[in-house]
Formats: C-alpha cells, sequence, structure tokens
C-alpha cells in the first residue's frame, strides 16, 4: 500500500495495528507530510465534535417529545382512545380505496431525507451564554426547542435585512409539522439570497411532499438535478423512489 | 427498525441513523437499567450518552468492524456510562467492571486551539467545500466514491478540489 493509499484509508476505513506502525515510520520521514496529516486529523476531530453536538440536540428533543407523548397517552381512558382508533384507521382505509395511493410512503420517504438545516450563522459554543437575540433564536433552534426558536425567528425577520431568518422560521415550522406553513415561506423566499435560496427549494420540494402535492415536488425536485443545485442528488435518489 | 444497521450506514448514514438506533433500542435498555435504577432521568442521560459515544467511535473509525452485535456494543457503553454517573451520585454499583469492546474509547477530550478554529471556520466555506469535506473527513467516503456520488470528471478532480477547499479552510483560522 502507498503512502497516499494509507492516508486515504485512515481517514475513510481507519487503519490495522500494522498499517499504522507503516504509516508512522514513512511520516516520521516526512515532516512535511507528517504536518499535513495533523492538520487534516484536527479537521477531522472539528466535524466530529460538531456532529456530535447536533446529534446530542436532536437525542435530548427525541427524548422530550417521547416522555410527553407518553404522559398524554396515560391520561386517556383505554375505552376513548380504541374508539378513536377504530373511526380514524375506518376512514383511512376509506380514503386509500377511493383516493388512490396513500401517503404512507411520501411520509416515509420525508423522514428518511427531512433534517432541519445547520446553524451556519449563529453556532452556539458550548459554556458561553447566548446574548443578542439572533444568537437566543438559533439557541432554541440548536437545543431542538422548534416552538420558542420559530416565534424568535418571525420576531426577528420583521424588519431585517436578511432573509435567513425566514428560512430557519420556515425549518421550526417543518420540525413542527405545519407543513402549510413552512410551504408559503419556502415558496416566498427571494432569489437574491442565492445560497439559502437553493436550500430553500430542497426543503420546499419535501414540503410538497409533506402536503400531498406529488406533482410539484417531483417537478422541483427534477429542477435541483437538472441544476445541480443543493442536495442535487439527493434529489435524484429521492425522485427515484417517487 | 428491522435490521441493525451496518458499519458503513454508520458511518454515512448521519444523524438519523442513530436516531433510528435510539428509538429501536430504548425500550430494553430501559428494562436493562432498572436493574440499576429507577431514576428514569439517570436511565434517558446514559442511554443518549452511549449513543453519541457510539457515534463518536464510529467516526473516530476507532470501531473498524461490528465484532459484536451493535446492540452489545450499545448496551456496553451505556452500562459504563450509567456506573459511572451512579457513582458519582455516591450510589452503590456492582463490583464487576464494565467490560468494554476493545477498541472503543470513552474518553472526552476537549478540542485544542486548532480544532476549535477549524469547528468555528468551517461554515463559513461555500457548500461545495463543506460537502466534500464531509464526505471525505466525517462520513469516509473514498475519492473514488466522491467522484460517483458527486458526478466530478474524475479522481483527481476530486484530489484538487479537497486540496483547495483545504487551503481555504486554512487561511480562514491563519490570525
Amino acid at each position: 500500500m502507498t503512502p497516499e493509499t494509507l492516508l486515504e484509508k485512515y481517514f475513510t476505513h481507519g487503519l490495522t495495528p500494522e498499517e499504522q506502525q507503516v504509516l508512522d515510520a514513512y511520516l516520521e520521514t516526512h515532516p512535511e507530510q507528517a504536518e499535513r496529516f495533523a492538520e487534516e486529523k484536527d479537521l477531522q476531530k472539528a466535524l466530529i465534535a460538531d456532529g456530535k453536538e447536533e446529534l446530542r440536540a436532536r437525542l435530548s428533543h427525541l427524548g422530550k417529545t417521547a416522555s410527553s407523548k407518553e404522559e398524554e397517552h396515560s391520561r386517556r381512558s383505554f375505552i376513548k382512545y380504541a374508539i378513536a382508533a377504530a373511526v380514524i384507521i375506518g376512514c383511512t382505509l376509506f380514503a386509500v380505496k377511493s383516493f388512490g395511493p396513500s401517503t404512507e410512503n411520501t411520509d416515509r420517504l420525508y423522514a428518511d431525507y427531512f433534517q432541519p438545516y445547520r446553524n451556519v450563522i449563529a453556532p452556539i459554543e458550548r459554556g458561553t451564554p447566548a446574548v443578542t437575540t439572533e444568537e437566543k433564536a438559533f439557541e432554541s433552534y440548536e437545543l431542538g426547542q422548534y416552538q420558542k426558536a420559530a416565534k424568535q425567528f418571525e420576531e426577528l425577520s420583521d424588519g431585517a435585512a436578511v432573509s435567513y431568518y425566514k428560512f430557519y422560521r420556515a425549518m421550526c415550522l417543518m420540525s413542527l409539522e405545519q407543513h402549510i406553513q413552512a410551504v408559503a415561506i419556502l415558496e416566498d423566499y427571494p432569489r437574491s439570497d442565492q445560497d439559502f435560496y437553493d436550500k430553500s427549494r430542497w426543503f420546499l420540494a419535501l414540503a410538497y411532499l409533506k402536503t400531498a402535492n406529488k406533482t410539484k415536488a417531483t417537478a422541483l425536485l427534477q429542477s435541483i438535478v437538472k441544476e445541480k443545485t443543493y442536495n442535487h442528488t439527493q434529489a435524484s435518489a429521492l425522485l427515484e423512489k417517487l | 427498525m428491522h435490521t441493525a444497521p451496518t458499519l458503513e450506514e454508520l458511518k454515512k448514514g448521519g444523524p438519523k441513523v442513530y436516531e433510528k438506533i435510539y428509538t429501536a433500542y430504548k425500550e430494553p435498555f430501559y428494562a436493562f437499567a432498572k436493574a440499576y435504577t429507577s431514576e428514569t432521568i439517570g436511565i434517558e442521560e446514559a442511554y443518549q450518552e452511549a449513543i453519541i459515544s457510539l457515534y463518536e467511535n464510529v467516526m473516530n473509525r476507532k470501531i473498524t468492524s461490528l465484532e459484536s452485535s451493535l446492540k452489545t456494543y450499545l448496551f456496553a457503553i451505556g452500562k459504563y456510562k450509567l456506573f459511572g454517573q451512579l457513582r458519582s451520585e455516591k450510589r452503590l454499583v456492582p463490583i464487576t467492571a464494565v467490560e468494554l469492546p476493545e477498541t472503543v474509547d470513552l474518553e472526552e477530550e476537549p478540542l485544542n486551539d486548532r480544532q476549535q478554529k477549524l469547528k468555528a471556520s468551517f461554515r463559513k466555506l461555500g457548500e461545495r467545500c463543506q460537502q466534500i469535506l464531509e464526505l471525505f473527513y466525517l462520513n469516509g467516503y473514498t475519492i473514488s466514491e466522491i467522484k460517483d456520488i458527486e458526478n466530478y470528471e474524475n479522481e483527481n478532480t476530486v484530489k484538487a478540489q479537497k486540496s483547495r477547499c483545504l487551503r481555504q479552510l486554512k487561511s480562514l483560522i491563519k490570525p
């Protein structure tokens, strides 16, 4: 294995102890390469730390959602729940039979592809309190407090020179399953903010799926693939499944 | 989740995979942990930290193969976290040491200065650079795989783009 191959394998699959020894011996005699390698390892650590923070926030949100759902459920009587479930199932079966393909597939695809877009405006440093209104809004967002964050972004949007508060508000609304409102924001997202405009189209396509607008979703995804804009690879994969 | 994700899926699947793991194994973990404590807050914390440690060890390439089942890894880490928590609360825990899989590392090292700067500056890169660097350094896609996913002309083009992005990032963190 060449040093270049070993270096690639280090970052992609990890090395066996024997391979690590060979790499270490090579780096000892190639200080410039060793310095570059150290910088790349630092980058990997930084990206993992970033990913950990995001995962921590998501799991925290999942945990809170699960426990509040459990409390809600225990308050209902069994008989009321059973009757409600029977009525819902009956109506759903009727709708499926009458109106063609169910929404189960699109709901599942949405769940597989939707992730609220990362906070790239005001990343929150652990241990550093949020001070400005913007920082507080993004702190709420990173903690998965979407109801609170949506309101904060709405207030920030009023009269703001930048458009991305609207984008992040849409992310909150999608996380809260309020897709009709999210569609309204994303459809109107200004082209002048090119970076977030490209992203808004991806999320708009997903929101169309959730509002049973498969035709619009398909057309938008095709456009994203053709223009190779944000998430075009995922758009292509999603189109194959639709 | 009917089948546990593979190691490749754990590396490349993003947070979604770990959310699915969380949901799939939560009930069995709680059942297991209730033998040691009845406090659900503590169990929940240990469980979430176990999943985060699993993520870290996969992404650090410390776990290079799943020799035991995913559940075995997760529960071993979770037990370690739970016992650590109980000890810090001066609660009694079984004397037998928790056996962790050999390659798993649960030491939490804070980021050094350069790592902090890289983390803070990374999102200032353009989308294309963020994508290529994450695919390689975080998700472990090879140059060849990146060429195919991102429709680059050839592997040399990928390498050149990656080098440009690294130089750009380096210039962002220079004082």
